[in-house]
């Protein structure tokens, strides 16, 4: 990967394509998709995904902060923790944790499909993740509305009722881990929510044959992010449904 | 777009020369991410695994599926090395968010506890005589408390400060000071209650 350190190896490097279109006959020697402002196509690529790479950075950050407010009440109340886990479905957060990894395989099969211009496979490797983000979803939604039904809700609302909630209401602090729960897996949602939209917006690009092996830059980058949002579950899953 | 007319000679990488994964490379990862969630999933709830280790581990295999997933599906082990900087300078940052709130979170105590009297003055209390503890100690602690201290004859060269060899020198005239060595120095026979009670 080595730093162009001068405009000619636009025109030198092998990278680069004859200029098959131009912008309306402007004469420009360069492939449609580089930006005036890089060098090169590798320039431009090693740019957006170093960008990519320093928001996902924040991300982290992101999600550090219910990490550690999910440690400190942990070493608090250790025991509130073991209590109030038995409510989270461990066979639902194993099932949402395969499927989450399923989705993660497909996003670097669709990356590899362009790579090789396959551009069919990349439409249905997309595809295929998009449903994983939305199984995930729906049984993150029955997981959500059982508690919800039986009075486990986050904030001041919070008032277990039913046969194998009602034991919550005797949990001192119960109150805490839930509200803990429901900010970490929500504000998780949200990005497989985002993520569904930036897949989708990629499978009809990828669809229109906007993407190819010379460029793919976005398909790189949604894959990226997916990928992010698979491993904060992949923290997630442990610390929420394996307390033991 | 009709990239694929132009392009120039592949040499096992793709057209824009990055490094392309092998399916089978990809395949690979996906088992082994499979695996160590199978893996977290029994040993997460097994009962021959002491409790202390459940959490080592579970954050142990979650790393070990974060470096997988890093390295092959998103690419680092053949990425810039830039690239790799930006995902482990936020994890140190990370870490020194965690510890730093940790040292503060974990060391509080009894933060909670508004008592006037000092802990060791209420194990010493739980073990003397607590009139003639009363009398000798003074018990002040803020400047406010020698003034009452005065009144009452006690004088304020009677309070806890140790002088050169260590012990709280009393030259109270009034009252003689056994009771007037450190709090540790408790009588041994009593001994062994004055942990239980100090924290209240």
């Amino acid at each position: 990967m080595a730093l162009p350190t001068t405009a000619s190896l636009d025109v030198e490097s092998p990278l680069v394509h004859a200029p098959d279109h131009g912008h309306g006959g402007d004469g420009h020697g360069h492939p449609t998709h580089l930006q005036h402002h890089f060098v090169s196509s590798e320039q431009q690529f090693d740019a957006a995904k170093l960008g990519m790479w320093l928001f996902l950075a924040t991300e982290i950050l992101l999600f550090s902060g219910m990490f550690v407010a999910y440690t400190v009440f942990r070493v608090w109340h250790p025991e509130v923790f073991q209590e109030a886990a038995h409510v989270l479905d461990t066979r639902m957060g194993l099932f949402n944790t395969l499927v989450l990894l399923a989705s993660s395989f497909t996003v670097a099969m669709a990356i590899n499909s362009i790579q090789r211009d396959d551009q069919k496979a990349c439409v249905r490797y997309l595809l295929l993740t998009i449903a994983g983000a939305l199984i995930f979803l729906v049984v993150k939604y029955f997981e959500y509305s059982s508690k919800i039904a039986h009075g486990v809700v986050p904030g001041t609302n919070f008032a277990p009722h039913g046969e194998h909630y009602a034991y919550l209401a005797d949990v001192r602090y119960a109150k805490q881990f839930f509200s803990i729960y429901y900010v970490a897996t929500g504000i998780h949602a949200v990005h497989i929510i985002a993520g569904i939209g930036i897949l989708t917006w990629l499978t009809i690009k990828a669809k229109a044959g906007r993407f190819s092996s010379a460029w793919y830059t976005p398909v790189e980058l949604g894959g990226l992010y997916w990928h992010i949002v698979d491993i904060i579950w992949i923290f997630l899953f442990p610390l929420l449904y394996l307390i033991h | 777009m009709a990239h694929a007319t132009t392009a120039a000679p592949e040499q096992g990488a793709s057209h824009s020369g990055h490094y392309v994964a092998p399916k089978k490379l990809l395949l690979k990862v996906f088992g082994g991410l499979i695996f160590f969630t199978l893996l977290t999933a029994a040993t997460g709830v097994a009962d021959w695994i002491p409790s202390w280790m459940h959490i080592p581990l579970a954050l142990a295999i979650a790393g070990v599926k974060t470096v997988l997933v890093v390295m092959f599906f998103m690419g680092l082990k053949h990425d810039n090395r830039v690239n790799t900087l930006a995902l482990v300078l936020p994890v140190i940052f990370v870490t020194i968010f965690l510890t730093f709130t940790l040292f503060d979170t974990v060391f509080r105590g009894d933060l909670g506890n508004v008592d006037t009297m000092t802990v060791a003055d209420r194990e010493l209390l739980q073990t003397e005589d607590s009139t003639r503890l009363l009398q000798t100690r003074g018990l002040q602690v803020a400047p406010g408390d020698y003034r009452t201290a005065d009144s009452s004859g006690s004088a304020v060269t009677g309070t806890m400060m140790p002088d050169s060899t260590g012990n709280t020198s009393t030259t109270t005239t009034t009252v003689a000071p056994p009771a007037g060595s450190s709090p540790p120095a408790t009588t041994p026979q009593n001994a062994p209650s004055t942990g239980a009670t100090g924290t209240n």
